[in-house]
């Protein structure tokens, strides 16, 4: 084996690792019709962030106000720079409703809080017989062709729970990371010829397992032992690190976990991430939901939301970059005996915006009092089949399993007309 | 009331099942009732009676389920059972054993016996509390009320990071006077027997030829620092997907 010099490039040590090892990503097992064409690869890079919130948010609290109903609430709407109204605890997010869209005809089926986080992460209602991928793991499939240069993970979760690859395999798991961006046990502490050392005997153990015909886990673990390797030895993690934005704009986000995980969504995107997912739980509000939302939910959520919003914008990256925001269901307009609200999923609103999707409007309505959609009903499908639209990606690209079982992306939902005309 | 419902010893059934085959009867396994139809409703109903029948004696179920034949087929696949991977999102046949990662107790306790890692720290509740702290890096809130929560320790970057170079992988791979490593170092063994001894304390089975080549060049590119070259090797063993991958 011959050495390596010292104070070898990143790039050098990887390739040089690559054919020493070979850890590249083995053929894919997935069919996949494939889309991709040289026009596609021209585009400018893609990219979404998910804002999911955690516990079920009360929409009829924040996007659909219904005040002056027994449902309402004390709260108050006020205008926007867009044409609709949200709730006075919003302020700064109002001024930015220009570029964004809410749709408040949601109507869903799951209001348990496990299948409703699978629902809506994949478009699928839980199934026994498969694992669906969620979207971020299906979105970074799609848009990695367009980052070549992308060493570190396409999926990034920030503080919190996501949903995991499905039948796409380990390889494209959320990569979990706490809102102060530390990424544990990055450094062993050797020169990079010994890691070298050990990498090549590790591969020649893992390469015996795998070629007694087990199943994908063998394989995908080899697949992770490159990925790893990369982590440990790229520049890019550089990404992750919040705390080196200057002082006045970690302020401008918020000195909360979810003000730091907008913060670092956008680092994420200006790194060529293709999907990040920052979690922001604590809205499962059975009771007392009004006093907390006053005080701290909404300000939290406004300041990081609105920030993330702005500085996309002002970057020049609002165009490409898909923002949704979402959690597994809404929450009852009935107000339970514990001032607070349950769990609800027949008439909600999530909202979205960039990568093209028109600005300041609200798609669909609720009734008076909020407990029922009054115009078409939008699905999750739905939801993430505009979301591909505004990635550019084909709403007829289908997965299918080894076994020949096909997979259509976003489920066959339909694009949501009004986010685009 | 409820110990009187049928769902009571299917629960049982199907989550001793799904523990030791890695997949239950149902997905997920808490969910049982007409709406989400078990894969195997006859077998899942015969262990439930017989559960019940035992009056839900555990020990009786584990050695059933232990003894029965998918419990202990090969992992190994052939051309008659290619498609059997519930990875790839097929419902599972129970036709071979399927792989499955070790949780993260389960990987705590194997690094700690195939390396005694922990061997001198101390107390019961010292090492139970050791682990508790390292258990917890992998822990992940959803943010409900009901305080659920998932595990990053799921085959992938975090877990092959802690791996990699984690306090419990750099403890076991030590040069610690009078440890395992150390043993194999300063023994009288040849080279072969030192490497075949790594294998055998963690995969049992001795290297194949290609292995000890490779093992061998370890020794060589360490100079004759034959501790050194120990240490590499036995980082590589217990990195390795048939270390951690229960088959």
């Amino acid at each position: 084996m011959a050495r390596i010099p010292v104070g070898m490039s990143r790039r050098h040590f990887m390739n040089h690792m690559a054919g020493a090892a070979a850890m590249t990503v083995p053929a894919m097992t997935m069919g996949h019709a494939l889309q991709t064409h040289a026009k596609d690869l021209k585009k400018r890079q893609k990219s979404a962030i998910m804002l999911w919130m955690g516990g079920g948010p009360a929409s009829i609290d924040i996007w659909d106000l219904k005040s002056g109903a027994p449902t309402g609430g004390p709260f108050k709407p006020i205008a926007t720079s867009g044409n609709a109204q949200i709730c006075e605890h919003m302020p700064l997010m109002a001024k930015e409703m220009d570029k964004m869209a809410i749709i408040r005809s949601m109507s869903t089926r799951e209001a348990d809080h496990n299948r409703g986080r699978y629902y809506m992460h994949t478009g699928y209602v839980p199934n026994p017989n498969m694992e669906h991928p969620s979207y971020g793991s299906v979105l970074a499939h799609e848009l990695i062709d367009q980052r070549s240069d992308l060493q570190i993970p396409p999926f990034v979760s920030v503080g919190g729970g996501s949903v995991g690859p499905g039948f796409l395999g380990m390889a494209w798991a959320p990569f979990s990371v706490d809102s102060n961006g530390r990424v544990r046990n990055l450094d062993m502490g050797l020169d990079r010829t010994r890691l070298q050392q050990r990498m090549n005997t590790l591969k020649l153990i893992e390469q015996g397992f795998i070629d007694d015909n087990r199943g994908q886990a063998a394989s995908d673990h080899q697949e992770i032992l490159g990925k790893t390797l990369n982590l440990m030895t790229s520049e890019q993690m550089e990404a992750f690190k919040v705390q080196q934005e200057p002082e006045s704009v970690r302020e401008e986000y918020g000195n909360t976990a979810f003000g730091r995980g907008c913060l670092m969504a956008r680092r994420l995107v200006e790194m060529g991430v293709p999907f990040i997912e920052v979690g922001n739980g604590g809205w499962d509000n059975h009771g007392n939901i009004h006093n907390l939302f006053s005080q701290t939910k909404l300000p939290e959520l406004d300041k990081g939301m609105s920030a993330l919003v702005r500085d996309l914008n002002q970057r020049g990256l609002l165009d490409d970059t898909v923002i949704m925001w979402m959690g597994e269901f809404g929450r009852t307009p009935r107000i339970n005996g514990n001032a607070g609200r349950d769990h609800w999923a027949r008439s909600w609103s999530v909202v979205a915006g960039g990568g093209g999707i028109n600005g300041g409007i609200a798609v669909g309505a609720t009734s008076a009092d909020g407990t029922e959609v009054v115009t078409e009903p939008y699905t999750s499908q739905d939801v993430m089949a505009s979301v591909c639209k505004a990635l550019g990606i084909s709403l007829e690209t289908t997965f299918t399993s080894r076994s020949g079982r096909p997979m259509k992306i976003a489920n066959g939902g339909k694009v949501i007309t009004e986010l685009f005309s | 009331m409820m110990l009187d419902s049928e769902f009571v010893e299917k629960t049982v059934a199907n989550r001793y099942w799904a523990h030791f085959l890695g997949y239950g009867f149902t997905k997920p396994i808490d969910d049982l009732g007409p709406h989400n139809p078990p894969s195997h409703p006859e077998l899942l109903e015969y262990l439930a009676v017989q559960v019940r029948d035992s009056s839900f004696n555990l020990k009786e179920l584990i050695t059933w389920i232990t003894l029965s034949e998918p419990y202990s087929l090969s992992s190994k696949m052939n051309e008659t059972n290619e498609i059997d991977d519930p990875l790839l999102g097929e419902l599972p046949k129970f036709s071979h054993f399927y792989l499955r990662h070790m949780r993260a107790e389960e990987l705590y306790e194997s690094l700690v016996a195939a390396t005694r890692a922990q061997q001198t720290s101390g107390s019961y509740e010292a090492q139970e509390r050791d682990k508790a702290r390292w258990m917890a890096q992998f822990v992940q809130a959803f943010g409900t009320d009901e305080g659920e929560e998932t595990t990053t320790f799921n085959g992938t970057v975090p877990q092959a990071l802690m791996m990699f170079n984690g306090d419990l992988i750099k403890k076991a791979t030590a040069k610690k006077k009078g440890g395992l490593l150390w043993q194999v170092a300063n023994s009288d063994m040849d080279n072969r027997d030192r490497i075949n001894y790594l294998f055998r304390a963690a995969m049992a089975r001795n290297a194949t030829d290609n292995e000890y080549e490779t093992a061998l060049q370890l020794l060589v590119y360490n100079e004759g620092d034959g501790m050194a070259a120990v240490q590499d090797i036995w980082w590589a063993v217990l990195n390795s997907n048939e270390f951690i991958i229960n088959h």
